[in-house]
């Protein structure tokens, strides 16, 4: 990200100061006011982004003004020039601070975006502004969030008074045309790309924050454009992959791929030669890990990911569930040609080398067969067994660390259920759920809700199906993928159904202790 | 030297060994000389050239055993790395020994059939000569590129 923040800084710096000359020299041509809003709406897109929310507010609420002076709404009064004169300036100060100390500075600019978003059709007296540069020197740097490009909140998005949707569905057909040249600068396609992708994100947000699908179409088709765009610009996409170990190595799949994980159970799993295992009512032929890889199927390896490519579905054997991270997948040069069992490779934060393994590439490629737990009963002797409730094997920690599904409910707290707990997940309806319980397969499971639990009126929701409620489902607004903590003996007072509190992938979240929830459940029915 | 070859500015050309043989290869697509030391990430089914993976300036760069992509008598793969970014692709070629980097005349280009073998013809950008002795130009296009296997 880094990289990414530096070569936006080379490319924008130049391109401001230029702006903030021409801007300086009245009139102000037609031909100015055209560069400055593509400037600025380049700015907004890579920003939103690389996570740089000051800059994404001004870009944003400036791109809206200029759009509204290139398409002759407003006029380019005196003092609407001076209002943008000054938010080019504030851009470029704040640059500049990025530049020197690789964080946006503290600052306050509602005054700035108020001015923009007030500026009437007709020029009404605004007050003059001198464009002044913004050095804030503070040396304690702010920290830039980019790992992850959560949702954020609407409010964020919207701060254009005309409502976002759109504006954000004219930016998509301006984009498209772009793509037609191919021999394209590569400068030119990342700006392009990085206004796909900004497009794509606030899609997504709108799309999680207004609980429909409707977008869903939508965010798809431009999904496939940003990928068939990097890859003709021979860049690389970033990807939302779980990162698993098997043996010492790493191993990420594509989450895109992932239809479902699950915990392998002996009466899942058919006797036929060829491993099968049983997943929604149909059989499906289960790989080793290890086996594909060559590494033998001397470890036990008892979760199973069911992967799909296109129509088709396969279940691979994993020694242990991995944590969700988004990473740039790099595909391979042409010498792996030949080899489909990978999408290719990415490396990890630490610098390490992760394989990305492909669905269609595992159904292609023959390995030792998958040998369920039950039948492996002569390990090798140094080979501790390990049992599907234990702790990963991988995971050789001093104190036994528990995998947990990391969920939320609408609570403004995280929470976490222990994997063994769990029986799967499983996407919902909200249009499905009649009083207390929901339709699901043609059974009728009673709908669990954690307190603060705010089910969607509408759209998709999951629902967590546990071993100890078969008849039961949780509610939860969105997964978000697992990890493995060793909670401390004490876990302090808690509010049942909960055993405690602790910090977990960066959350506060509560710890479910789900024989008290069955059991309050099971009161209340 | 003929009035012919004078016309050509020399390059820079890495010189380096894989067992007693000398090889070259132009500079301009080198970016680092590494001693092979940290384990490489192996790639199951890959083509037995490719030794693995390893990560070089943050880039996730394929150790190609030059020895056997040359299908030169087997040996253990070199412990020095040649780091080579080709088309936007980072390799590491593995090789023996480091000998020099020295700018040369290259004598011939292209089309040369050292022997029969129509393996050497695809990874042979020209011959350069060093202390008297007459050393083979590799091409890294060719090399990674047309990797048959």
């Amino acid at each position: 990200m880094d990289d990414l923040i530096s070569e936006f800084i080379g490319e924008t710096t130049e391109s401001l100061s230029a702006l903030r000359r021409e801007l300086g020299s009245a009139p102000v041509s037609h031909d100015t006011w055209e560069q400055a809003y593509k400037l600025v709406h380049t700015i907004k897109g890579t920003c939103g982004f690389l996570g740089l929310k000051r800059l994404e507010h001004v870009a944003g609420s400036t791109e809206l003004l200029l759009q509204d002076i290139r398409d002759g709404k407003t006029y380019a009064s005196q003092p609407v020039v001076a209002v943008v004169s000054e938010a080019v300036a504030k851009l470029d100060a704040i640059v500049q601070h990025l530049s020197q100390y690789g964080s946006e500075p503290p600052g306050d600019d509602r005054s700035l975006l108020a001015q923009l978003q007030n500026l009437p059709s007709e020029a009404a007296p605004v007050r003059m502004v001198e464009p002044e540069p913004e050095p804030e020197p503070k040396p304690e740097p702010i920290v830039v969030e980019v790992a992850k490009p959560a949702p954020r909140p609407m409010p964020e998005l919207t701060p254009a008074p005309t409502g976002n949707l759109p504006a954000t569905r004219e930016q998509v057909p301006e984009v498209k045309p772009k793509l037609a040249p191919r021999a394209a600068k590569p400068e030119a396609w990342s700006q392009v790309l990085s206004g796909m992708v900004s497009v794509r994100n606030q899609l997504k947000t709108l799309a999680i924050a207004s609980n429909t699908n409707r977008l869903d179409g939508m965010i798809g088709k431009l999904t496939t454009l940003v990928r068939t765009a990097r890859r003709e610009a021979g860049g690389a996409d970033v990807q939302q992959v779980m990162v698993i170990t098997s043996g010492s190595q790493r191993f990420a799949f594509l989450q895109e791929e992932i239809a479902e994980v699950l915990k392998i159970k002996e009466a899942q799993l058919s006797e036929a030669d060829m491993p099968m295992l049983r997943h929604q009512g149909t059989w499906l032929p289960i790989k080793s890990l290890r086996g594909v890889l060559g590494r033998g199927s001397n470890h036990e390896e008892p979760y199973a990911l069911v992967l799909r490519s296109g129509r088709q579905k396969v279940a691979v054997a994993i020694e242990q569930l991995g944590l969700l991270e988004e990473v740039q997948v790099s595909a391979w040069p042409p010498i792996m040609r030949d080899v489909p069992l990978y999408h290719g490779a990415t490396l990890l934060g630490d610098n390490n080398v992760c394989l990305v393994v492909s669905a269609a590439g595992l159904m292609s490629t023959s390995g030792a067969r998958y040998e369920p737990p039950a039948r492996s009963a002569q390990p090798p002797m140094d080979t501790p067994l390990a049992f599907a409730g234990d702790p990963p094997p991988a995971a050789k920690e001093e104190r036994p660390a528990t995998p947990y599904l990391l969920f939320d409910t609408g609570d403004p707290t995280q929470k976490a259920i222990p994997l063994s707990e769990v029986m799967r997940v499983e996407y919902a309806r909200a249009e499905e759920v009649s009083g207390n319980s929901i339709l699901y397969r043609g059974q009728k499971l009673r709908l669990l809700s954690l307190p603060g639990t705010v089910l969607p009126s509408q759209g998709h929701f999951q629902i967590i199906l546990l071993n100890a409620a078969p008849e039961s489902a949780l509610i939860a607004r969105a997964t978000h993928g697992i990890v493995h903590e060793s909670a401390p003996p004490a876990l302090g007072t808690a509010q049942p159904p909960y055993a405690g509190r602790m910090v977990m992938n960066g959350k506060m979240s509560d710890i479910i202790d789900v024989r008290t929830l069955v059991a309050q459940a099971k009161e209340a029915a | 030297m003929s009035a012919l070859e004078q016309q050509h500015e020399p390059d820079a050309f890495i010189t380096f060994y894989l067992g007693r043989q000398m090889f070259a290869m132009a500079l301009d697509h080198v970016r680092d000389v590494i001693k092979h030391t940290a384990p490489l990430v192996t790639i199951p089914h890959a083509p037995a050239m490719v030794k693995g993976a390893l990560a070089v300036r943050e880039h996730v760069a394929l150790a190609i055993d030059l020895r056997a992509r040359l299908g030169l008598p087997s040996g253990p793969p070199g412990p020095m790395m040649l780091v080579v970014e080709h088309k936007g692709e980072w390799y590491t070629l593995l090789v023996d020994r480091i000998d020099d980097v020295a700018y040369y005349q290259v004598e011939a280009t292209g089309g040369i059939a050292i022997a029969s073998d129509p393996l050497w013809n695809q990874v042979i950008a020209g011959i350069i000569t060093r202390q008297g002795q007459r050393v083979v130009v590799l091409d890294i296009a060719g090399i990674v590129e047309n990797a048959a296997h």
